[in-house]
């Protein structure tokens, strides 16, 4: 009964929901946004960014235009787009487009328990992340040089 | 009996796929049906019974009436079990 259905097939009914008003709430796949979104654990709650620029911190969800649907934090806002990164990353994507965000997440849930975005502690963790992420960068590229260095 | 209000149906990917909708719509709850799934999903959206139900899988499709029973009380067991019936 229950056959796995891709997001990107289901992006119809999303954009659908959120421009009717509705909340969209979905599982999240993938371990971009690790620590905070386990992968087929964690539920997000997503709503219509109403045309708004979104802000450093903030989540969104947004389509990049080979079709592949993310959910990255928007670590700096620029003249020319969104920079954004995963959690759980040490790479920068820029430009990301306003027009390309289809959404972004309100809350979230790890396990039962719901998180608001406005939530202090929440706010906390995601400027500290972003904060760490210089550190993050380097450690990545340092943990990919001695990979690269140990296969020589 | 009948399926409760806030459900949508939907053919995503030549799935069909079922939603909880209310404020909002809830993809941690979604059920994928296959083709006979959803046919029986269209009919229960307006009260009916069981028998009616195997009625219209038997004119529907080509199927024996023995399996078709079995398979019926199946779907609607789970149906209950999930609280989508009413």
């Amino acid at each position: 009964m229950n056959k796995r259905v891709a997001l990107a097939e289901l992006s119809p009914l999303i954009e659908e929901a959120l421009e009717g008003g509705k909340e969209v709430i979905f599982t999240v796949t993938g371990h971009s946004m690790a620590p905070l979104l386990r992968h087929g654990r964690d539920k997000i709650c997503l709503v219509k960014t109403g045309g708004q620029i979104l802000h450093k911190y903030d989540l969104p969800l947004y389509v990049r235009p080979d079709g592949k649907y993310i959910l990255h934090r928007i670590i700096g806002v620029k003249k020319e787009g969104y920079v954004t990164a995963g959690d759980h990353q040490g790479s920068k994507e820029f430009p990301v487009l306003p027009g390309q965000v289809i959404g972004v997440v309100k809350g979230i849930w790890r396990d039962e328990q719901y998180i608001s975005c406005d939530d202090f502690r929440y706010r906390l963790y995601s400027r500290l992340w972003v904060f760490l992420f210089p550190i993050r960068r380097f450690y990545y590229r340092f943990k990919g040089f001695l990979a690269k260095g140990a296969k020589v | 009996m009948k399926i409760k209000d806030g459900y949508l149906l939907r053919e995503v990917a030549e799935t069909n796929v079922v939603v909880p909708v209310g404020a909002a719509l809830n993809f941690s709850g979604m059920i994928t049906l296959n083709g006979t799934g959803a046919f029986l999903w269209k009919q229960l959206s307006q009260d009916t019974t069981e028998d009616r139900l195997l009625k219209a899988l038997l004119e529907e499709y080509e199927v024996e009436a023995e399996a078709a029973k079995r398979d019926l009380s199946e779907f609607l067991a789970r149906l209950k079990a999930a609280d989508i019936l009413e």
